[in-house]
């Protein structure tokens, strides 16, 4: 026999789940990212023979996921682009272009350009997985680069 | 008491849980920008004033974040080109004035910017831009120079909102077809699985938004229809000045021989337009596309 008590702590309960799942009635257009930045950290002397260093290289594991809620299936491009032509360095001169992208899989890499490239479109919610790789080598001077990349969401 | 006791503790769990998750998968930096599409009718020579709003839904404050007029252009394929306001000829960025051009909001809170736009007295049909709110990003710095080569990418978002300002005056929908190919497609297309494709060039001669539809037919050489495909551009709208193109898979299985194929396409103007190509279907090559126009009657 269930109490007054234990049906109103039901009925509680019952309102606080509610609230927080509340948001997800309402329709949203939206992208996140998962992470706001990939730090590469030192790359070592295997790194800079081999003339890259990448994050996201296998298949399935990736650098950055950006989450697209589209809840009235509105269609949706998710473009990437640097913010500048040059990494921001102390010393050193890089350009965007050493750094290189692609959605997660087995396509080649793109190098990164100011220009916004269209990295996935779709309709209705979905993820999209960038793996990164960094072009490095005994040429490049040794210094702390930092780039910004930036993804554009647009719908048609 | 048991049964209470149970509820709790299922509840208790299943609230971490909740809770958990969604601190996990709150990002640093979140905002939404609603609308992502402003389609507005006009009068020349006329002044409005709408809004959008920024939904800072990160646990962060949004500081800094840029509100600022960027123009766009299509690609026959429908890829947005980027350009600078003012860079495409029929580009409303000009008409409008941006209350602010910076934002901050806090976390949780929205906010709103507010445009208005000035139609000129000469415009007609459709105008574009985009608005574009961009995030502040906090640079990424690699740690303390140590004579090593490090590296630290930072990601930023921004929203393009699509304005379309439509002038109802001296409205032409005027189009033609432009292109007509068939082939086969390629490996990595949507549509490798179909024996063929047709590409289809719509060009929009006229001052306003078309989205045509209609039929491909493909005929033997005596005129006998032997396969059908129906042919849309909805959601492929083509805008004054350009040339869109679409991709139809031709899903029959032909006998080699030499074909016809016909597109006849209904854009909304006062005419229908329609345009025909010949192919072999043994090596595909097509002929140069043969354009006219047919009454409605």
């Amino acid at each position: 026999m269930i109490k007054s008590n234990q049906i109103r702590f039901i009925m509680t309960m019952t309102i606080i789940l509610c609230a927080m799942f509340a948001g997800a009635g309402r329709a949203d257009f939206r992208v996140e990212l998962e992470s706001g930045s990939v730090a590469f950290g030192s790359l070592t002397k295997e790194d800079l023979y081999a003339g890259f260093v990448e994050a996201g290289a296998s298949d399935g594991v990736y650098a950055l996921r950006a989450l697209i809620t589209d809840d009235e299936n509105a269609g949706w491009t998710l473009s990437v682009r640097a913010d500048t032509a040059e990494f921001t360095s102390v010393f050193a001169q890089k350009s965007c272009e050493d750094l290189l992208w692609r959605v997660d899989g087995p396509e080649p890499y793109i190098a990164l350009t100011q220009y916004d490239e269209p990295a996935a479109s779709g309709a209705g919610s979905d993820y999209v997985d960038i793996d990164l790789k960094l072009l490095a080598g005994w040429g490049d001077r040794a210094d702390s680069y930092g780039i910004v990349l930036v993804f554009t969401l647009t719908s048609d | 008491m048991r049964l209470m006791n149970n509820l709790k503790k299922a509840a208790g769990a299943a609230i971490a849980a909740i809770m958990f998750a969604a601190l996990n998968a709150a990002p640093l930096t979140a905002f939404s920008v609603l609308p992502m599409k402003i389609e507005l009718n006009a009068a020349p020579g006329a002044s409005y004033t709408t809004s959008i709003v920024i939904d800072n839904t990160g646990s962060d404050e949004l500081q800094m974040g840029r509100v600022y007029i960027q123009d766009w252009d299509k690609q026959p394929s429908g890829k947005d080109v980027y350009r600078e306001s003012g860079e495409v000829d029929r580009s409303c960025g000009g008409w409008i004035t941006l209350s602010q051009s910076q934002f901050n909001v806090p976390a949780g809170e929205k906010a709103e910017a507010r445009f208005s736009f000035s139609v000129p007295q000469d415009a007609s049909g459709l105008y574009w831009t985009f608005i574009m709110v961009e995030g502040m990003p906090t640079p990424q710095k690699p740690s303390a120079e140590d004579g090593r080569f490090k590296a630290a990418i930072t990601t930023n978002m921004r929203y393009g909102v699509r304005v379309f300002i439509n002038v109802k005056s001296g409205i032409a929908a005027r189009g033609e077809l432009s292109s007509l190919t068939v082939s086969r497609p390629d490996a990595q297309s949507e549509f490798k699985d179909s024996p063929l494709i047709a590409n289809i060039g719509f060009f929009n001669t006229g001052n306003t938004l078309l989205t045509p539809h209609g039929v491909l037919e493909v005929r033997t050489l005596a005129g006998k229809t032997i396969h059908t495909e129906a042919v849309s551009y909805e959601k492929k709208y083509v805008i004054p000045g350009r040339e869109r193109i679409v991709t139809v898979p031709i899903e029959a299985r032909l006998a080699p021989d030499e074909y016809v194929a016909l597109v006849i396409m209904d854009y909304g103007g006062e005419k229908l337009v329609a345009g025909q190509t010949s192919f072999t279907s043994k090596n595909i090559s097509t002929t140069a596309l043969t354009g006219y126009e047919i009454d409605r009657k």
